[in-house]
């Protein structure tokens, strides 16, 4: 923390003019410290990134910070005064505006609406003046360079329009401070970089942002100072250009880090998933999934890689059988499955890491015996003539605590008491003890620690080795480069480029996952 | 009885005006009720409590108007409208009720509303017995009496179906025009939808999700109540033991049916009266009154299932919205 | 750690949960008997003579107590009707409706029949259950397919079954005799036995206990070991959890949204068939004292745990017995047990209310951590 005091002054930031100072912030939730004793401090016109691991604590800091949660201790100065920040409005009024990494937009409302929310124009009759809205909206816009179509309605705007909405939305409310978190997580690599040139322009503006990451490389190309979060508090804060990625990933995870996953070379067997044409619609029935073709083999990892949105998720539903298709096969094993519903599907031998796990792996309220049982209840291996055999269940659910390292007090308390790392281990070992011949993973890592990241990617690659057939579906781009043999982008619906996993060249898929030279908008 | 004969009858109901305005009579309730759930429902509160609500409503309504008249010494065409005042007022302190479980406590919005349903049978039961000492009903209570308007009423066949009613049903109709402009075209109602939908995205703009739902379950205790004394303050001019017989529910199928808008709630609340209207002309049609009785809530079930895929619901409905 | 994982928690610790799990329930009826307590005060009414009243008539005297138990048989299955369609999610409000159509053609077939006793009542048992089951059919499939809701639904197929089932015993069933909507004598053989005739020994005279009681505890029972021991349980808790994890796990949704509705209207029926046949041995209009809604009740007093029906129901059988004996002693309104119920109701929904004081011991805790571990430079927290 001595580094705070010792950085000098550079450009974009002068070191006297501190816009906001946290002292001493902490926060506890039941069973949690998710603060402790933060010190922070933003200067203005300065790009201050927080970098920790998922679960760090960031954007617990930054939340208290806009006034979502109270503080358990601790002072907020801005502009050099102390501040009690009690709730959003508080902190707007004090010019602090939040991005938050999941949209805080109505998919319902038009992007003006959501835009306006909260402060709303009026006309002298006390009636909503959304033209007046729409004129001021249209003039921020083009201030900073952030378009969107003010009347079109959230749910059908781009991931990109979304954001730069978000963004508008804060800038509408006055902030002169502005916290972004995560907000790449969503969009593609060419997207980034319009991103970036955006915040830079606001900080060109005057405006000073917090910007929260688990990225190293995003740290290094935009960030003027960071901070590096561990376990609730804050290690060390640098001079961005006076660090290295190396250095700040030693203070992430308080380790060194391997960043690259270790893979054998071996032949892939008979194909297992065989995907003929395959079409679905969204759960507004307009295309989701165009038309797609691709085979899995046995001992082969296909990932699939993409921006949020592009069908992945009808396509793990899809294939599992949660969702009917419009059109096209689902071969397993050279069996057509793509009519056959969810248990027959398991008991043919496909295993799903769902995407959701919290809503579509566990039943949080059960205990961890109990869903160890989910999937398999009709099964003869625990279902007798006379009931479930818990007992024997309760010994499997101990088997499976033990072998994927699970870790909890006992089997018998509920699967919402685990820490989020530990319920994707034990949907792992539900999955994976059953025995799949296919294994749906989509976003199996996402918001685990680096620890479990890794267990994670063991595990895959072990399956692997045993034959077993992965279709990875992951918006982490550098996941899909370390795990799969096969590269699918998917885009809008349809496969934009396959490459090898040897051959995967960043740049291309890249592209691929924003169609090519277009871009979304 | 021959198919002429049939044809002839529905042809003659059709055809009359009193039967219009029965239907619009008889759906006054109904529609202010379902007006009410559809403020409590886009903010995100189920309210199956309005059968409760309107059951206080029917007893307030009876008792400030019975003592108004008969302790307070106001006249026979002030003393309903003492009724009403009370019947608003006891409908928002008990849903109130409603606000603290559901809002503030986090419960089963559906439990809560069973409870004050329970509750309000209880409570209404009681207190008719408790003050009056007799157990079933009030005794007659000063009431409503349509009130012509001037020249509109003359008119034919629209002046006695729109323009000779009792002062509640104008008030209904101005009600849903009223709440379809507040929900559609001012901030509070752009708030109240936002709530609704995705209430954390309005809390991080500094909009009370509290607050604005415990207004949209205010509302709906006010409209709720105001229902209630309809009932009482009407034709029958007394309480009696649970005599919204299951219009709660039927307005909360009016409010579905209208897509959650004041404005549908009140046109789908003229299905209802016109349904329940014919319970008044037993005479010309030949069925047995117990089948004339069910057809309200025959036509619940139908005009749900019908509605259900095509409307949707707001997105955070019955979810208790907690800040952490 | 290995083996130290794997162990269940103590007997000490189960003991704890469950009176953590019985605290809230009882804790609620207390409140609630406090707060009708105020209210009688509050109206000039004397509560110590309205409980002591309601006591008496609840429980003093075998008469009292025959009566009381007598109550609460078929809020027993009531109350597992209700509860049953809670833990798939599914809040069934109109048992009342599904108790009246599977007694109604339970007795119906009763009047008309002319079996032996060992085929008759198993006969007509079926008949009640699987009318009250069908009752519940038309809101279980327009659940599953549209997702109406199944609160309006089920009250207004009740509302339906209570005007059909008037119309059927005035103008179809009633005995010609009678003076009041009621059917013919059910046939003898359909009557259930009374206890002083399987325990002579037990039982020096009559009594008017009858063998619905076994059937009660034991349909408790099996129902209980069929929530939690069976397949089908599990995947009807799981849809009631959380729907989208349970289909993922292979569970057809839809059919255990049915299934669950079906069995809830067959034990609805079951209520209102045992009432009959054990007490009233015809069908009369309006027979049913409300005992569908009050199973609301006694399913969430509960907490929708079919053995904890067993003493919710005998709670409500005392209270409504004895609701009367308030009225006698104290002239205290009988519908003062409905606003009881609604407070009872409340106050179990409302578990925030006991799990705030969790909350913040455990902020405390999580405090008190980060205290301690201040002083180490690395300590990860939890």
């Amino acid at each position: 923390m001595q580094a705070i005091s010792e950085s000098p002054p550079r450009v974009g930031g002068d070191a006297g003019d501190i816009v906001v100072r946290l002292t001493e912030i902490s926060k506890f939730f039941p069973g949690v410290v998710a603060n402790d004793r933060v010190n922070l401090d933003l200067r203005r016109g300065e790009i201050h990134a927080l970098l920790g691991e998922n679960g760090a604590g960031k954007t617990t800091v930054m939340n208290v910070l806009y006034g979502l949660y109270g503080p358990d201790g601790g002072v907020i100065e801005v502009e050099g005064h102390s501040v009690r920040i009690k709730s959003p409005n508080a902190a707007l009024a004090l010019g602090i505006g939040m991005v938050h990494q999941h949209f805080m937009l109505i998919p319902r409302f038009t992007i003006v609406e959501n835009v306006v929310l909260g402060h709303e124009p009026r006309t002298r009759f006390g009636a909503l003046d959304l033209f007046e809205a729409r004129r001021k909206l249209v003039e921020l816009s083009e201030r900073f360079g952030l378009a969107v179509d003010p009347d079109r309605r959230v749910e059908d705007a781009s991931v990109g329009m979304q954001q730069r909405a978000e963004i508008l939305k804060a800038l509408y409310l006055g902030a002169k401070v502005l916290i972004l978190d995560e907000p790449t997580a969503a969009l593609a690599p060419q997207e980034v970089d319009d991103l970036f040139a955006t915040i830079r322009s606001l900080t060109d503006g005057g405006l000073s942002i917090f910007f929260i990451t688990h990225k190293l490389e995003e740290v290094i190309e935009i960030s003027d100072r960071v901070s590096v979060i561990r376990a609730g508090r804050v290690v060390e804060t640098f001079d961005t250009a006076r660090t290295t990625k190396e250095e700040l990933a030693h203070r992430m995870v308080g380790r060194e880090v391997v960043l690259r996953v270790e893979k054998t070379a071996h032949t892939v067997g008979e194909p297992v998933l065989e995907v003929e044409n395959l079409s679905a619609t969204d759960h507004r029935g307009l295309t989701a999934i165009d038309g797609i073709s691709f085979t899995v083999g046995a001992g082969e990892i296909v990932g699939i890689a993409g921006v949020d949105g592009n069908g992945q998720r009808e396509l793990e539903e899809v294939i599992f059988g949660l969702q009917k298709h419009t059109g096209g096969r689902i071969l397993l094993l050279g069996e057509d499955v793509s009519r056959l519903d969810v248990r027959k599907r398991i008991d043919r031998g496909i295993g799903l890491i769902p995407q959701d796990r919290q809503r579509r792996g566990l039943v949080l309220d059960f205990d961890l015996v109990e869903n160890v049982l989910l999937g398999n209840q009709w099964r003869a291996l625990y279902s007798r003539p006379l009931g479930i055999d818990y007992s024997y269940l309760r010994e499997q659910a101990g088997e499976a605590v033990e072998e994927f390292d699970i870790k909890t007090p006992s089997v018998e308390v509920d699967a919402s008491t685990l820490s989020g790392g530990n319920q994707q281990k034990l949907i792992l070992a539900r999955e994976i003890r059953r025995g799949p011949k296919l294994l749906l993973a989509a976003q199996p890592t996402r918001g685990l620690d680096v620890g479990a990241i890794e267990f994670v990617h063991r595990q895959l690659l072990e399956l692997r080795e045993h034959g077993v057939a992965i279709l990875l579906i992951s918006y982490e781009l550098e996941e899909v480069l370390s795990l799969a043999d096969r590269i699918l982008v998917l885009y809008e619906g349809a496969i934009a480029l396959e490459v090898s996993g040897d051959d995967a060249v960043r740049e291309e898929i890249g592209l691929a996952m924003t169609g090519g030279s277009r871009r979304n908008g | 009885m021959d198919l002429g004969h049939v044809f002839q009858v529905v042809l003659d109901i059709l055809r009359d005006p009193s039967t219009y305005q029965a239907m619009l009579r008889i759906s006054t309730p109904l529609a202010l009720a379902a007006i009410g759930g559809a403020f409590c429902e886009r903010t995100g509160v189920v309210n199956i409590a309005l059968e409760g609500i309107m059951l206080v409503g029917a007893f307030s309504g009876a008792l400030f108007s019975y003592y108004a008249l008969n302790s307070w010494g106001l006249s026979e065409s002030v003393a309903p409208w003492i009724g009403v005042l009370g019947a608003v007022t006891m409908g928002m302190l008990f849903s109130a009720l409603h606000g603290v479980g559901s809002v503030h406590l986090r419960a089963d919005q559906v439990v809560v509303g069973a409870a004050l349903n329970i509750f309000a049978l209880g409570a209404t039961g009681f207190l008719t017995q408790a003050l009056f000492g007799v157990a079933g009903a009030t005794p007659r209570v000063a009431s409503f009496d349509p009130i012509p308007i001037p020249l509109l009423s003359k008119i034919p066949f629209l002046g006695p179906v729109l323009f000779d009613h009792t002062p509640i049903v104008y008030m209904a109709i101005v009600i849903a025009i009223g709440g379809q402009y507040v929900l559609f075209r001012t901030p509070i109602g752009l708030r109240m939808r936002a709530v609704g939908e995705h209430p954390k995205a309005a809390d991080t703009v500094g909009v009370s999700v509290y607050r604005i739902r415990y207004l949209g379950v205010l509302i709906s205790g006010a409209l709720g109540g105001l229902a209630g004394a309809n009932l009482s303050l009407e034709s029958v001019s007394q309480f009696s033991e649970n005599m919204t017989r299951g219009r709660g529910f039927i307005a909360l199928a009016a409010n579905i049916f209208g897509k959650w808008t004041p404005l549908g709630s009140w046109l789908s609340s003229l299905l209802f009266g016109f349904a329940e209207s014919l319970k008044l002309r037993t005479q010309v049609i030949d069925l047995p009154p117990e089948f004339i009785l069910m057809l309200p809530y025959v036509l619940t079930i139908v005009v749900l299932a019908g509605a259900m895929g095509r409307a949707v619901p707001p997105n955070a409905i019955g979810k208790p919205y907690s800040k952490q | 750690m290995g083996s130290a994982v794997i162990v269940r928690p103590s007997l000490g610790v189960r003991a704890r949960r469950l009176g953590f799990a019985i605290a809230q329930p009882v804790g609620s009826v207390v409140i609630a008997l406090i707060i009708g307590a105020i209210i009688m005060i509050a109206f000039g009414f004397d509560p110590i003579k309205g409980y002591g009243g309601l006591f008496r008539y609840a429980f003093l005297s075998e008469f009292n107590i025959t009566v009381t138990i007598l109550n609460s048989v078929p809020l027993v299955f009531t109350g597992l009707a209700v509860a049953f369609a809670f833990r798939c999610g599914l809040f069934n409000i109109g048992a009342e409706g599904q108790l009246l159509v599977g007694s109604l053609f339970a007795g119906w077939l009763g009047t008309l029949i002319h079996l032996p006793m060992i085929l008759t009542v198993p006969i007509l048992l079926v008949t009640g259950s699987v009318m009250g089951a069908l009752w519940a059919l038309l809101p279980g499939v327009l659940k599953a397919t549209t997702g109406a809701h199944e609160v309006i639904t089920t009250m207004m197929m009740s509302w339906i079954g209570l005007y059909l089932t008037s119309y059927l015993v005035k103008n179809v069933l009633m005995d010609p005799r009678s003076t009041i909507p009621a059917s013919n004598r059910i046939t003898e053989q359909a009557d259930l036995l009374t206890l002083d005739k399987v325990f002579p020994f037990l039982f020096g005279r009559p009594t008017r206990l009858h063998i619905g009681v076994f059937i009660a505890i034991a349909v408790a029972v099996f129902i209980w070991y069929l929530l939690t021991r069976t397949s089908l349980g599990f995947s009807v808790r799981a849809v009631g959890s959380n729907p989208f994890a349970a289909e993922a796990g292979g569970v057809r949704v839809s059919r255990s949204i049915v299934v669950s509705l079906l069995i809830s209207g067959a034990l609805a029926g079951l209520a209102g068939t045992v009432e009959i046949l054990g007490l009233h041995h015809r069908v009369f209009d309006r027979f049913s004292a409300g005992y569908g809604f009050t199973g609301i009740t006694v399913a969430l007093l509960a907490k929708n745990h079919p053995l904890g029906v067993i003493p919710a129901a005998l709670l409500f059988g005392a209270l409504t017995n004895g609701g009367a004996g308030m009225q006698l002693a104290a002239d205290i309104p009988i519908d003062i047990v409905d606003v009881l119920s609604g407070v009872i109701i409340f106050l179990v929904a409302a578990e925030e209310i006991v799990k705030g004081f969790g909350r913040r011991r455990a902020k405390r805790q999580a405090a008190a951590q980060a205290l301690a571990l201040s002083s180490g430079d690395e300590g990860a927290v939890a």
